[in-house]
């Protein structure tokens, strides 16, 4: 990614994302947080910030759309199921489950479909809810998927199924007793199941599963202590698995290594991605990733893109075009202003005078700090040439054996009525 | 009433049949601890169909 000169280390590459290898890594950033780098290729700008859209419901939830556009949420710790109603976006209480905490939920074929470890409920969608309309055989409820005119629910070793009739059959998948399914995925004409062992066991398995026989067709194994989530690319179905932020991709017969979010720990959560306008998003904590390329000839990249307004993300949803985040204690959407952006550097193995941001708009808003010889960053007095576009420092890192470059993007507002100006910058070049 | 099944077929290196009749049959006793009233379990075909009441 880096171009140099001679003198200079030029980065501008922004669809090119951040680095999962970390501060040396010259080909990718170090770091991008808020960014918006898939809007025009060759830019990058703040993200549009995430706003509260309630702070209804209060509780971790799941969520699942219907095909009116109203959206349910089942308290991962209570009974409790909350409406966005479509029509003006209000969050109601509509049921308590007498069986308590879910574990998932899911429209299909007519139904809301809820459940909790060991039960199966179902809402008409009219007047009827009924808690406890199955009974699951391993008690361990995770993961489902909609495939070929079914619902399955995974459940421990088995997988359970809901028919076009609504007929609950509990075991069309028996996993080897000591596999547990976490999260399943419609491939074509198969499923691909993810799993776990246990907590302490630092392997897994997916299994390839086409749905009719009791058995499975292909299974892989993935060094890691369980698969997480599936994340869906375009025309590439990636795996979240073990605490570390890694991601696998499914080749067709087997998992291989995709990438890595540097930093990030990661556990079991069915949800937890989402495709939000053509890109795939992962949330881990407070933050939304995006895994993306705009066009077929780049590469995928990693980037932070949304921050929540407060607390844990707990699940994503998108209802038409918006974003629904629910962040444990309300839900957040996307709103209209920007978020402040920061970009970092890869860490440039030389010595360094000066950063310059060469800029496409709104140059005030942006401020550099520069941290060298791995020291703390410090902010610098910005020199904005408005001729030849750039925002600079006066130099003068006399000590510099490495540093890296740290750029704050900062949204304002100017004129009456005010107007928001948003920094966009074409590259950063350390020399 | 309402209709739950529990599949019977197998596969290589998989429980048998048998094996995996027991597994339904101990469902059933899961579904009748758990206060379902189960009116009927037959075999047919290659499942356990198992009726239950509604609740």
């Amino acid at each position: 990614m880096a171009r140099s000169d001679n003198k200079n280390l030029v980065y501008g590459e922004w669809w090119r994302g951040q680095s999962g290898l970390g501060k040396l890594d010259q080909n990718k950033f170090y770091d991008l947080d808020n960014c918006d780098i898939h809007s025009e290729v060759g830019l990058v700008q703040p993200q549009l910030a995430l706003i509260s859209d309630s702070n209804t419901p209060s509780e971790a939830c799941f969520s699942a759309i219907v095909p009116t556009g109203d959206v349910y949420l089942c308290s991962k710790t209570t009974g409790k199921i909350w409406k966005r109603a479509v029509s003006d976006g209000t969050y109601s209480l509509v049921h308590t489950n007498t069986n308590t905490a879910h574990r998932g939920c899911r429209y299909f074929n007519g139904y809301l479909f809820y459940w909790v470890s060991n039960k199966l409920g179902y809402y008409d969608l009219s007047s009827t809810w009924s808690d406890s309309f199955a009974t699951f055989t391993n008690s361990n409820a995770r993961g489902a998927e909609e495939h070929a005119n079914c619902l399955y629910i995974l459940d421990g070793r088995y997988a359970a199924r809901i028919d076009a009739a609504n007929a609950f059959s509990a075991n069309e998948l028996s996993l080897p007793a000591q596999f547990i399914g976490t999260a399943i995925k419609s491939l074509g004409d198969d499923l691909l199941i993810g799993t776990y062992i246990g907590t302490n066991v630092s392997y897994c398995k997916v299994f390839l599963w086409d749905s009719v026989n009791t058995s499975w067709t292909l299974e892989s194994e993935i060094f890691e202590i369980g698969v997480n989530c599936f994340i869906q690319l375009d025309g590439l179905l990636l795996a979240q698995c073990g605490t570390e932020g890694r991601f696998y991709y499914w080749s067709g017969l087997r998992m291989k290594k995709f990438g890595k979010i540097r930093g990030i720990t990661t556990a079991l959560g069915e949800q937890m991605s989402c495709v939000y306008k053509g890109r795939a998003l992962f949330a881990n904590a407070n933050k939304c990733y995006s895994i993306h390329r705009e066009d077929k000839d780049l590469e995928w990249a990693f980037c932070k893109e949304y921050t929540v307004t407060t607390g844990t993300i707990a699940s994503l949803l998108v209802q038409a075009d918006q974003l629904l985040v629910h962040r444990g204690t309300g839900v957040d959407k996307v709103g209209t202003s920007r978020a402040i952006a920061t970009i970092e550097t890869p860490e440039m193995p030389r010595q360094f005078n000066n950063s310059i941001v060469l800029y496409e708009d709104n140059p005030s808003g942006i401020t550099i700090s520069t941290k060298i010889n791995n020291g703390v960053y410090a902010t610098k007095t910005p020199i904005l040439d408005t001729i030849h576009r750039t925002v600079s420092f006066d130099g003068g890192e006399k000590e510099c054996v490495y540093g890296q470059a740290k750029i704050t993007l900062t949204p304002y507002s100017e004129g009456s009525p005010a107007v928001e100006k948003v920094p966009k910058i074409r590259l950063i070049s350390l020399l | 009433m309402k209709t739950v099944y529990w599949n019977l077929k197998t596969s290589p290196g998989q429980e048998t049949r048998e094996q995996k009749k027991s597994l339904g049959l101990e469902y059933v006793k899961k579904l009748k601890k758990e206060n379902e009233k189960v009116i009927e379990v037959k075999e047919e075909n290659d499942r356990l169909v198992i009726l239950l009441e509604d609740n």
